[in-house]
């Protein structure tokens, strides 16, 4: 899709702003062209000379008018082009960011061309960056509007004039833009190399604050900085070439319009010689030049902005992952006055309710290293508790992640009570199932927000939630209580902290079906003890939850109904513990090593 | 305003003092530029005033030929003066990059427990790109911009003092308002500066956080907390932009007083003789010729006002200093290090009341094990961060073979303690550098033998440029690989003492033997504190130590405790044996 497309969509996205902006900015540029027009009836009326002449009393009104009309018109403008370029940035924004969401969650960043993931860093610079370079295209179009209107005003008084003169005037024009042409598709190729060279930029920093403690404890502080001089070098470069192509072909159409200047001297001399050239004449011309550079500068500059644009827009793209090209620009509601849009809130019903799930030939191997689990058998009836068990590597959390759609399976068929289950991600989610990963992440907020994520407090058992979870204690202990802020990633938290509270997030949901991975991993005997009990608990009552958990610890292994164990992404073995524990050699042996 | 205007000549000299030579050649570009720029208009006079006068049409032609030349030289002369420019402004600002970025790495762990990595992007290159403006065309442009127009109003003087006068008025007047306006939108930007951080700062971190947010079926949530940080976006720009239509309108007011008063002025002087046509067309031309500067001044200072927020925020970061100072320097001795805790007590400085450690004292000599017990939240953590002087004890020392850790430098504490944690940390570069942390003096074969100790020689093996293979992000290892990596990381450094945090809580039992069997080489002549939930972990402990709430409960051999039924290890013990026999 071409750049224009996009420009197009985001126009259409909001029409008022825009049309308002043009509109106005038109006005103030076709006002710019009375200034030329004042200036020649003073000279005529100086020098007596023939044509429109003003006192000097008219001509200061003449130019007040001006004034306001042109100060009005450029203040409406600015106003209405900010408010387009933000709309459309949150527009982008938000499309990209919806997108995130709709991709496999383990996984949910795009590939750069050469086939690498792009981290959150350089995902971040596509984030920040396009959207803003994309709707400052836009603006070009205004200049272009605003300033052909009055360059066609300023050609037809000239026209009037002198035709000859005019013409010597306009020559130039057709070679900045043959020349801007020309360079068009080497500026696009500099922009795409000093995007890159600042996404390696973003992508370090982002990798040097997210491992500051790692760098610290290796004492590794200045190696690292260095390493961060060669990238940050590397960008200089990429951008001292990407500014200085920008400026020539600046400085190439200004300059021209300086030469045509020099033009109007020279073609003007014979008839200023002759006398059928005046001074106020003169004056006019010269006036004119002013407006002429900036349509020359912008007719100049719009052919490369726009090759330049078309990078972000294949950025831009790349975002939405398999979507057709100028998804990105798609109209959505942004809310960006009024009320934001209502949380929905699902409450469990008894179609909720799960009977039973059966997984049939699940598999997913990950292109990059050919591992993965292939052909995966199961059965998880209501109420039971099924251990997933291996060793590393062995696929343990890959079947869940495949399992729950926060991986795409390439083969396999999920069953919910003996429906088809045809798109896994949406539909394990609450109030049917929940999932906490081996790392669960925090985000910068109060801790209820952070467990609640949006679930209206009022229809939770939050407090249920957190004494499942271990978590009352601490919560006590915590002066702030449920609105202590737990910092970027939740760090003000230890990891047990984090992982419990993660826990609370997933049981404050009262899924049907709980998955989770290994999630005691940070947690001490005693608080692991707890836990397990009170979900066990919780297990043999009337509304006996259903668990899939990956572990490898004993307290878990000795409760389950059925243990999953797998070798190479494969099922090696299942059945209760004592049965595998009789028929199992790899079992035995991870029995004795845990 | 006085310290901003300080902290911008400091970060000037700081910056552009090792590129003297090229700044020099830079002003000297500009101020050639300023010379032409005066220098034309004349020729326009003569121009006229031979037309009127009914001079040859050769010295007309002669003039504009004279013109055009002019004109060619100062486009090529802007665009050197970009390429030099672009370079000043780039090595300048990436020095700046890299010293911030090196300056937030020495803030203390507190520091980042409240900075997101996303905020600090922010800050570190998003702040810093603003002030690439400022670097350079800012500072040179603005005083060529200001050369000029001085230039200009001193030959309007020349020409006439009533003229002079006026305008030099007008561009007085429009400079004192002009600063009051700047006055009051520099917080307005910052706000919407800040409003820009906040809002790439949370995208950052949902990034990272997808699984979270779809499995716990909180998309909707999320994407109403974006919609709100995207209105604050555009709400906070609308805010400064209502005052801002007031700076970008006054040339267009202070253009029309000028002309204005040069109509009046030049009506008066050219009927009674004392100007030419020619000069009263130059008074006009002379007056466009500083709307180019006026204008650009404008945009400038515009420019500058942004620059001065980020600036601020530049500053504000550059000033936080580390409360941990480092020593003076002392010998930590070699091999292993034996490590005493002297009545060490600590807490937070957000938790005054609430002390994480409490007369902590032991002594754990050179080349044992100890293994660390306790409840999430018990001090554990606390405990080996003060190690490695991420804080200092509120009361209390640390001492490493008898030399308080404080007497050391940071550096020499480093290099001499290891560490291990749960979380493993990537870095995009090749595989070299994530093992060796950026170090290339490190040889290859040395890196290939701990990369076969720990295990990871098949996995290097199977790597398309072995060493120079390039680690894209976290999806090419998988948890347990990581931990290997990290421990590779730690037999790379080669320190007199480990902190094993948790480090194999995640690691399945196969992974977690390989692992055994590393760790059994690499404390082979180290100290060792095995931070550990489980009681498998501190099998190879010698001593074992439990805190509860910040104090030590029980400190002793493991064998002993094992042994004694009234120990609290032995009821551990006891809860996984119960366990191990079911």
């Amino acid at each position: 899709m071409k750049p224009y497309q996009y420009f197009w969509q985001l126009i259409k996205f909001r029409p008022r702003y825009y049309v308002t902006d043009v509109i106005t900015f038109t006005l103030h540029a076709a006002a710019g062209t009375a200034l030329g027009l004042i200036l020649r009836a003073y000279f005529n009326y100086l020098t007596g000379e023939p044509g429109l002449a003003l006192t000097v009393g008219q001509v200061a009104a003449a130019q007040f008018g001006y004034a306001f009309v042109a100060a009005a018109a450029l203040a409406a403008a600015a106003l209405a082009f900010i408010n387009f370029e933000f709309h459309g940035m949150a527009l982008l924004i938000r499309n990209m960011m919806a997108r995130v969401w709709e991709m496999p969650a383990a996984d949910p960043l795009p590939r750069h061309p050469d086939g690498h993931r792009l981290s959150s860093g350089e995902v971040m610079s596509t984030l920040r960056d396009d959207p803003e370079l994309m709707l400052q295209a836009i603006v070009v179009i205004d200049d272009v509007i605003g300033f052909g209107v009055s360059a066609i005003i300023a050609l037809g008084v000239m026209l009037s004039i002198n035709p000859w003169v005019t013409v010597g005037t306009f020559l130039p024009l057709a070679l900045v833009i043959a020349l801007a042409r020309r360079l068009g598709e080497r500026a696009r190729r500099y922009r795409q190399a000093s995007r890159e060279a600042t996404s390696r930029v973003t992508g370090m920093i982002a990798d040097i604050f997210n491992a500051t403690q790692a760098i610290k404890v290796a004492d590794a502080e200045e190696r690292i900085i260095a390493h961060f001089r060669q990238l940050n070098d590397a960008r200089r470069q990429a951008m001292v070439k990407d500014q200085v192509l920008e400026r020539t072909v600046e400085a190439l159409s200004n300059g021209t319009v300086d030469v045509g200047m020099g033009l109007v001297l020279l073609l003007a001399a014979q008839a200023m010689a002759a006398g059928s050239f005046t001074v106020g004449d003169f004056a006019l011309f010269a006036a004119y030049i002013w407006p002429m550079t900036q349509v020359m500068r912008v007719a100049g500059t719009v052919i490369t902005r726009y090759k330049q644009v078309g990078v972000s827009t294949v950025r831009l793209d790349a975002m939405m992952q398999g979507l057709p090209a100028g998804a990105v620009a798609a109209h959505h509601p942004i809310y960006m006055d009024g009320n934001l849009p209502e949380l929905p809130y699902t409450p469990k019903t008894p179609q909720h309710r799960l009977q039973t799930m059966t997984v049939r030939d699940l598999s997913y191997i990950y292109p990059d290293s050919g591992n993965g689990i292939r052909h995966i058998h199961l059965d998880v009836p209501r109420g039971s508790f099924t251990v997933i068990t291996g060793r590393i590597g062995s696929g343990k959390t890959t079947l869940l992640k495949a399992l729950l759609g926060l991986l795409p399976a390439q083969s396999g068929e999920i069953r919910w009570n003996g429906e088809r289950v045809a798109d896994p991600a949406s539909f394990f989610t609450p109030p049917r199932c929940a999932y906490t990963g081996q790392t669960p992440r925090l985000f910068s907020d109060s801790l209820r927000h952070n467990i609640l994520l949006g679930l209206p407090e009022a229809r939770v058992d939050l407090d249920g939630a957190i004494y499942h979870a271990v978590m009352a204690p601490d919560v006590a202990d915590m002066e702030q209580g449920l609105d202590t802020l737990v910092g970027p990633r939740g760090v003000r938290l230890s990891g047990g902290q984090i992982q419990r509270a993660a826990a609370a997030r997933m049981f404050v949901r009262q899924p049907e079906l709980l998955v989770f991975d290994d999630l005691s991993s940070a947690l001490d005997v005693e608080t692991e003890r707890q836990l397990w009990e009170r979900l066990f608990a919780a297990a043999s009552g009337a509304e006996r939850p259903t668990c899939l958990v990956v572990s490898h610890r004993r307290a878990a292994l000795r409760q389950a109904d059925q243990i999953i164990l797998l070798q190479d992404g494969q099922v090696a073995a299942r059945g209760p513990l004592a049965t595998l524990l009789a028929q199992s050699p790899e079992m035995q042996q991870l029995w004795q090593e845990s | 305003m006085e310290s901003e205007r300080q902290t911008y000549g400091r970060l000037l000299a700081t910056y552009l003092r090792p590129q003297r030579g090229r700044v020099a050649l830079l002003a000297l570009l500009m101020v050639g530029g300023i010379g032409l720029q005066l220098a034309n208009p004349q020729l326009v006079r003569r121009f006229i005033d031979t037309a009127q006068t009914g001079g040859s049409l050769n010295q007309l032609l002669g003039a504009g030929a004279i013109f055009m030349s002019l004109a060619v030289a100062r486009q090529l002369l802007q665009i050197v003066a970009t390429y030099v420019g672009e370079n000043v402004a780039w090595t300048a600002t990436n020095a700046l990059r890299a010293d911030l970025a090196g300056h937030c790495l020495r803030l203390d762990m507190s520091f980042h427990k409240v900075h997101k990595p996303g905020e600090l992007i922010e800050r570190v290159d998003g702040d810093v790109n603003k002030l690439a403006n400022f670097f350079s065309r800012l500072v040179i442009r603005l005083a060529s911009n200001l050369l000029l127009l001085a230039g200009v109003l001193a030959l309007l003087w020349a020409l006439d003092w009533g003229v002079g006068l006026a305008i030099t008025l007008i561009s007085l007047a429009g400079a004192v308002y002009l600063r009051h306006l700047n006055q009051r939108i520099v917080p307005r930007w910052e706000g919407l500066r800040q409003s820009e951080a906040s809002l790439f700062g949370h995208l950052e971190e949902w990034l990272n956080g997808a699984e979270d947010i779809r499995s716990n079926g909180a998309t909707a949530y999320i994407m109403q907390r974006l919609h709100r940080l995207s209105r604050a976006r555009w709400l906070s720009m609308r805010h400064a932009m209502r005052l801002n239509v007031f700076v970008i309108t006054l040339p267009i007011t202070l253009f029309t007083l000028a002309y204005v008063a040069a109509h009046v002025l030049g009506n008066t002087l050219f009927r009674n003789g004392a100007l030419s046509i020619g000069s009263i067309y130059l008074i006009f031309y002379y007056i466009d010729v500083i709307k180019g500067p006026l204008w650009e001044i404008l945009r400038q200072v515009e420019d500058l006002q942004r620059a001065a927020a980020s600036l601020n925020r530049v500053a504000d970061l550059l000033a936080q200093q580390p409360t941990i100072v480092d020593g003076r320097g002392a010998d930590l001795g070699v091999g292993a290090l034996a490590v005493s805790c002297d009545n060490v007590s600590f807490h937070y400085a957000d938790a005054p009341e609430q002390p994480a450690l409490a007369d902590v004292a032991f002594h754990l000599a050179a080349g044992r094990v100890l293994g660390l017990l306790g409840r999430t939240g018990s001090g554990k953590t606390t405990l080996t961060r003060l190690l490695f002087r991420f804080y200092d004890p509120t009361q209390g020392a640390i001492t490493l073979n008898g030399v308080d850790i404080r007497a050391a430098t940071q550096r020499q504490l480093r290099q001499r303690i290891g560490m291990v944690t749960q979380e493993v940390e990537l870095f995009h570069a090749s595989v070299r550098d994530n093992l060796t942390l950026f170090d290339p003096a490190m040889p290859d074969a040395r890196i290939k033998q701990v990369v076969q100790e720990v295990g990871l020689a098949e996995w290097l093996d199977g790597l398309p440029d072995g060493l120079d293979t390039p680690l894209a992000g976290s999806h090419s290892l998988s948890a347990g690989q990581a931990q290997l990596l990290a421990f590779a990381r730690v037999f790379l450094a080669d320190p007199g003492l480990v902190v094993l945090d948790e480090a194999s809580s995640r690691l399945d039992p196969a992974t977690e033997q390989l692992v055994e069997r590393a760790m059994t080489r690499l404390l082979a002549g180290r100290t060792a504190i095995i931070v550990a939930h489980r009681l498998g972990t501190v099998q190879r402990a010698d001593e074992i130590m439990i805190l509860e709430q910040g104090r030590v409960i029980e400190h002793g051999e493991r064998a002993r405790l094992a042994a004694d039924a009234g120990s609290r290890f032995f009821q551990l013990l006891q809860t996984g044996m119960e366990e191990a026999m079911a």
